[in-house]
């Protein structure tokens, strides 16, 4: 990836179109920090990220595939960014205030 | 499932390919059976010419207790119970016991209990069914095969085995959990590395597994012997010898086995797509979150596997135990081959062949509690998500 400069607004929806193997999936895994970049500068909210580990950056990605985490089921797969950053799931949703399981394997149910 | 009937095997050949499979597991068994049957005999059956004193013992008969069929019940009847705990019962129990103390320590215990539960059956509550249940059982418990248990009593109380025993568990676990903690970490490492650097390591961990263990052994030996001199500017005083110690041969042996951990783990976790950790990692992980949280997991049949090897390694060693150890912490394997060197009555002959068949024990346990993981990873390629 050369010379290659986005900006993209709060609130923005942004779709990269391309021929495969143009940098699409680079781009967004350099945003992510799955991909070391080795010069420029990546800015969320103004900041610099370049040096963040991915957990740090607050980024979602959906990948092509594998999404799930096969020993996980469902609850355990959606529940799991907010165990590994310790967030109770009733406290930030109090709303919903049930959060019982209703499990199943994910190869079951996403198959 | 039904094949189409182009795919079907023929009659023939499920005839040869069922006949085949029998004969190899007559050729596989027949040694562990015979030498089970011998250990339990009067010298003068085990060494007998006439292969039906060997399995039904007369002479031992005459001289002390004998099997009725009643008896022989009883034990089909215990073995599989084992079989039907270990296999049906101890699963569930682990799966509920692992939410509480993790997968590990659940394992460990179950491990544990189960060969407590089967020492207790085979060695007191079955031995008081056969000597005493035959009373009120008329024609039936007379008996007609004769076993004596003084070779194993000899050799586990007489001897001390047990002391054997405990020095081989202590090698092989500290083999195991050497050997699983760098090869897990290691071959992750190689397997997401895409520099050179990685295919060199691999190439020189395989040129490594290729030396000869007597290589290892001899290069290490004098090292080990003069271990207090060497180590004495850090330790100072207090720096062992290590010769004669279980640390040094865990270590020889962890060295002999780690290229080969490392190699087969790698390419569990090759068949892992990198997808898995990066999204974890995305998700908050750390790397190495996304390593013991995410990947160990799906690599759970895996690491089972290398686990097997690293503990067959350590078990089966002789080279390694024999050279490097002294007298009081000698492992089993030594331990039998001197029984079979001191051959000065066939008395001991029958020792040497009880404690052969004492090794195999812990291993028939081992199986038949862990025998769908070893399947499983034996047989586990890719990971589907």
């Amino acid at each position: 990836m050369e010379n290659f400069n986005l900006t993209i607004a709060d609130r923005e929806f942004l779709v990269l179109l391309g021929s495969s193997g143009c940098g699409k999936t680079t781009t967004m895994r350099m945003i992510a920090g799955l991909e070391e970049i080795t010069g420029g500068e990546i800015l969320i909210d103004g900041k610099r990220i370049n040096d963040l580990d991915p957990k740090d950056r607050d980024v979602a990605m959906v990948f092509q595939s594998y999404a799930l985490y096969p020993n996980l089921d469902v609850y355990e797969n959606i529940r799991f960014p907010l165990k590994v950053r310790k967030i109770d799931p009733a406290a930030t949703c109090p709303s919903r205030g049930n959060t019982e399981p209703s499990c199943t394997a994910p190869t079951r149910s996403s198959a | 499932m039904s094949l189409s009937p182009a795919l079907r095997p023929t009659t023939s050949i499920k005839v040869s390919a069922y006949l085949t499979l029998a004969i190899w597991c007559v050729f596989a068994a027949f040694p562990i059976f015979w030498i089970s049957a011998m250990s339990l005999k009067a010298p003068i059956d085990a060494f007998s010419s006439n292969p039906f004193a060997v399995i039904l013992g007369f002479e031992t008969r005459r001289l002390g207790v004998g099997l009725s069929v009643i008896d022989l019940l009883w034990i089909g009847l215990a073995l599989w119970g084992g079989w039907h705990v270990a296999t049906r019962r101890l699963p569930r129990l682990v799966a509920g016991l692992a939410e509480v103390t993790g997968p590990v320590a659940a394992w460990a215990l179950a491990v544990t209990g189960f060969a407590v539960a089967a020492l207790l059956v085979a060695v007191v509550i079955l031995p008081v069914l056969v000597l005493h249940a035959d009373a009120w059982m008329g024609p039936l418990a007379t008996p007609v095969m004769g076993v004596t248990g003084a070779h194993y009593r000899s050799v586990w109380v007489e001897f001390e085995f047990y002391r054997n025993f405990l020095n081989s568990l202590m090698i092989t676990a500290g083999v195991v959990t050497v050997s699983l903690t760098v090869g897990t970490l290691a071959g992750f490492g190689l397997a997401r590395c895409r520099a050179r650097v990685a295919f060199w390591i691999l190439i020189a961990a395989l040129v490594f597994r290729a030396l000869p263990h007597s290589v290892l052994v001899a290069g290490y030996l004098p090292a080990f012997i003069n271990s207090s001199e060497i180590l004495a500017p850090i330790l100072g005083e207090a720096a062992p010898t290590l010769y004669g110690m279980p640390l040094p041969v865990i270590f020889v042996l962890v060295a002999i086995n780690q290229p080969f951990t490392i190699w087969l783990l790698r390419s569990y976790f090759a068949n892992i797509p990198p997808e898995l950790d990066e999204a974890a990692r995305v998700d908050g992980c750390t790397y190495f979150q996304a390593f013991r949280l995410v990947i160990v997991p799906v690599m759970w049949p895996g690491v089972i596997t290398a686990g097997l090897f690293s503990f067959l390694l350590g078990y089966n060693d002789y080279l390694v135990t024999s050279l490097l150890l002294d007298a009081q912490n000698q492992t089993m394997v030594p331990g039998i081959a001197s029984f079979f060197n001191r051959e000065t009555t066939s008395t001991d002959q029958v020792r040497a062949v009880a404690a052969a068949v004492s090794i195999t024990a812990p291993l028939f346990l081992l199986v038949m509690v862990f025998q769908k993981q070893i399947v499983s990873g034996l047989t586990a390629g890719a990971v589907k998500g």
